[in-house]
């Protein structure tokens, strides 16, 4: 089972204050050990997920947020790719956007989003938000899909 | 002046182009308006087909116009395509009848045409302008959304980190910004809402009964504090944009509740058909609104009272008139001040088999 600290996430994200928020809320509800890396446009990210970028060394991360309207590649490309590689389709994403249209929460789920929030207007329902982010990351870590011998 | 040359004083004064053909579509006769929206005389089209004034991808309306004629049919102000002698396109609008022999025999037609193309101009100038205008204000309301956002999460983020050191005059002014953002944001939420309202598709049986009960779950709050008592009973089944149905009755009872006088709220809503249409009621004991007003209310932004005595952003009411627009309905009020009000509105009986 996955400790609380040390989880790997990716941020993309083109808006440094939703970068900002975040990391403040995170803080805020004592989830300081989420390393939160930000990343600001759709192909850097494709780039440093697929190990494209000459980081290769960097691990890949544990978790990815994604911003839907980001530059280069558009938000749900990112997550068609993920979902279509061996070796990224396991991180799961979780969708943050400012978009509350059925369309984009439906897409994001088919393309195999493990969770859509919308992006808030209160700072409080923005710790919320990140709590159950957090929440969620642990639930998840414990689940047998994690565990590498009981593979589909 | 004989009745023949008073009818041809009238055909040849006449801004429209009238001509008459026989059922083979020979011209007969051509007015002065007709050479002059043509640009043909009435020497060249006599005992000329009347196609040649057919642009060729019209060609197949002149059989079925003749078809019809033969069946003793008029056509009524049928809008389409000709062309000038010039080559050039006009849009006109066509009343066809037959003419028929002594003997009620139909023997040809007659053909008012009409110049539209200034007419049909000016519409399209309307519906760009109409349209540019719903698209400016759903872009910027959401252009608008974002720094707003921002605003009120780093004001929030300010006031929690500075709040012990702060005095009661700065918490007055974090408060008033955090406010006046929150108020912004309904107002932007509101304008996007309105310049939505005649894009959603009406199309789903929606279940009006259905509809007050998920509003009055909406409104839990605001009626558990009033002490609100709302009935509603025998309310149709309509086809309807399930979304905006939802919106409009949740705008006229949370005002029906908000605009509340000593008593507490008592709401009815209730419905009956007049032939083809469904109109529903909503009555409540409330403060009521001037005769003066009746009509002014239904516009955005149009408010009677102050933010501190009832709150909003105007634009509710409004919202339902266009909801109701767009379903082919029409809203109104009946009251006077400290009498309640009655909102009623309008819809159309759809095709639904009722239960």
């Amino acid at each position: 089972m996955k400790n609380r600290s040390g989880v790997k996430v990716l941020y993309v994200e083109d808006d440094a204050s939703d970068a900002d928020f975040a990391r403040i809320a995170l803080k805020d509800i004592g989830c300081e050990n989420f390393k939160l890396d930000v990343i600001p446009d759709g192909e850097q990210a494709i780039n440093f997920l697929t190990g494209n970028d000459g980081a290769t060394t960097e691990p890949l991360p544990d978790m990815v947020l994604l911003d839907l309207n980001v530059p280069k590649v558009p938000g749900k490309d990112i997550l068609k790719a993920m979902k279509s590689s061996d070796h990224l389709r396991t991180i799961p994403v979780v969708v943050l956007s400012t978009s509350k249209h059925q369309k984009d929460i439906d897409d994001s789920f088919h393309l195999g989003a493990a969770g859509y929030f919308t992006k808030p207007t209160d700072f409080e329902e923005y710790k919320e938000t990140f709590r159950a982010i957090c929440d969620y990351w642990v639930h998840k870590s414990q689940l047998p899909s994690k565990n590498p011998t009981i593979r589909i | 002046m004989d009745e023949k040359e008073v009818y041809k004083a009238v055909v040849d004064s006449s801004s429209d182009a009238i001509i008459t053909k026989n059922l083979d579509g020979i011209v007969t006769s051509w007015n002065r308006a007709a050479e002059r929206i043509f640009g043909y005389t009435a020497a060249e089209m006599i005992g000329r087909s009347i196609t040649t004034l057919i642009p060729t991808d019209h060609l197949n309306e002149e059989p079925k116009i003749i078809a019809r004629l033969k069946k003793g049919e008029m056509i009524d102000h049928y809008e389409t395509i000709r062309q000038r002698k010039d080559g050039t396109l006009i849009e006109i609008s066509l009343t066809v009848s037959p003419v028929k022999d002594k003997n009620g025999i139909i023997v040809g037609a007659s053909k008012i045409a009409r110049d539209i193309g200034k007419q049909k101009e000016y519409e399209r100038k309307l519906i760009d302008q109409a349209t540019e205008l719903e698209q400016f204000a759903y872009v910027a309301s959401h252009d608008l959304q974002e720094p707003l956002r921002k605003i009120a999460l780093y004001i929030q983020m300010l006031e929690s980190r500075i709040e012990a050191r702060l005095d009661s005059e700065s918490k007055r002014y974090i408060e008033k910004v955090v406010n006046s953002s929150r108020r912004m944001k309904r107002l932007i939420e509101d304008l996007l809402s309105y310049s939505r309202a005649n894009k959603m598709e009406v199309k789903e049986e929606v279940d009006l009964n259905q509809t007050v009960k998920n509003v009055l779950g909406d409104l839990e709050a605001i009626i558990r504090e009033t002490g609100a008592k709302i009935s509603f009973e025998g309310l149709p089944k309509i086809r309807a944009n399930a979304f905006q149905m939802h919106q409009l009755l949740q705008n006229l009872i949370g005002n029906a509740i908000k605009f509340h006088g000593m008593d507490s709220p008592v709401i009815d809503v209730s419905a009956y058909q007049d032939k083809n249409t469904w109109v529903i009621s909503v009555k409540d004991n409330g403060i009521g609104v001037e005769p003066q007003y009746h009509e002014q209310i239904f516009k955005v932004f149009h408010r009677l009272h102050g933010q501190d005595t009832y709150p909003g952003t105007g634009i509710g009411l409004a919202v339902c008139k266009k909801i109701l627009e767009h379903h082919g309905g029409k809203i109104w009020v009946n009251s006077s001040r400290g009498k309640g009000a009655t909102f009623r509105f309008t819809l159309p009986v759809g095709n639904i088999s009722e239960k």
